[in-house]
């Protein structure tokens, strides 16, 4: 796959109109997750983190601290609404960790993932998290994602996250 | 009636039961996909069913195959020891990452789906 490289300066917001500022390493980022899309027989599922998320879309998450536990809750009830065939889709809640965090995961001694304010209009608190390199082939990228997974496994409702 | 156990199965119940798992999958309503998602075409499918076909039966267990809102059909092991991240994007190859029993590590890139499993990955899933 090729694409096109996403903004990856940590230092620099992807939204300079809206944002309320880059991602600091305490803040608290927030993850929905869903059985079964997700999450299945209990089991975090791999392809729960898309490779062009990490390598071009970004994998999106809440900023804690800049949004509301509505604006979460109407986002998890929005795609509650479409099921995925013959089975029904269930909120598994949210999963909760660090930008620190991330930015912390280590390969070969270099820095694996990047978090980029990239505040929306509506959604002021949206981030992304890519790979710091995102031209690294896919096999690569298969590896680095199974580094992230753990941060997935951990998962409570919104107003846990909210009263953590 | 009770699902039995992936390593009580024939070679050609394992093959069965991977083939109905991607028809299941590829059977997804568009109306029912997330909004978002760029949801396997059928070249992916394709591809993952002539995979499948190569597989050398019978399997030391079934993969996990589920559908990434990227594109992707992905195959997923994780059973005594060996972690294998394999998936398709509708380009007739894969690539995949795997990590064997050993620890030792395997990666590959652009690998024909139609083409003979490669040398380091036929072992680790193999009974």
């Amino acid at each position: 796959m090729t694409f096109q490289s996403p903004h990856l300066d940590e230092v620099v917001s992807a939204s300079p109109d809206v944002s309320p500022g880059v991602v600091l390493n305490d803040e608290q980022l927030l993850r929905a997750l869903f059985n079964p899309d997700h999450i299945k027989n209990g089991a975090l599922q791999v392809a729960a983190i898309p490779l062009r998320d990490l390598q071009a879309r970004g994998f999106s998450v809440y900023r804690l601290s800049h949004v509301t536990p509505e604006l979460i809750s109407d986002g998890i009830n929005r795609l509650l609404a479409r099921r995925p065939g013959g089975e029904p889709r269930n909120s598994e809640g949210v999963a909760k960790f660090s930008a620190g965090t991330v930015r912390s995961i280590q390969v070969d001694d270099r820095q694996v993932f990047v978090v980029i304010d990239t505040a929306l209009p509506d959604n002021v608190g949206h981030a992304s998290i890519y790979l710091s390199d995102v031209s690294m082939p896919q096999s690569q990228a298969r590896r680095m994602r199974e580094q992230l997974l753990p941060l997935l496994q951990q998962r409570m409702s919104v107003a846990e996250a909210f009263a953590t | 009636m009770r699902e039995r156990s992936p390593a009580t199965l024939t070679p050609s119940e394992q093959l069965g039961q991977l083939v109905r798992r991607l028809e299941q999958l590829r059977s997804v309503p568009e109306g029912e996909r997330w909004p978002t998602s760029e949801l396997p075409d059928d070249a992916a499918f394709r591809d993952a069913k002539v995979f499948v076909d190569r597989l050398p039966f019978p399997l030391v267990a079934l993969p996990h195959i589920s559908l990434a809102d990227d594109g992707e059909v992905n195959f997923a092991w994780d059973c005594e020891g060996v972690h294998i991240d394999l998936g398709f994007y509708g380009t007739g190859t894969f690539s995949y990452y795997a990590r064997g029993a050993d620890g030792r590590e395997h990666y590959g890139d652009d690998v024909s789906a139609s083409h003979r499993l490669p040398a380091d990955l036929e072992p680790l899933l193999r009974a």
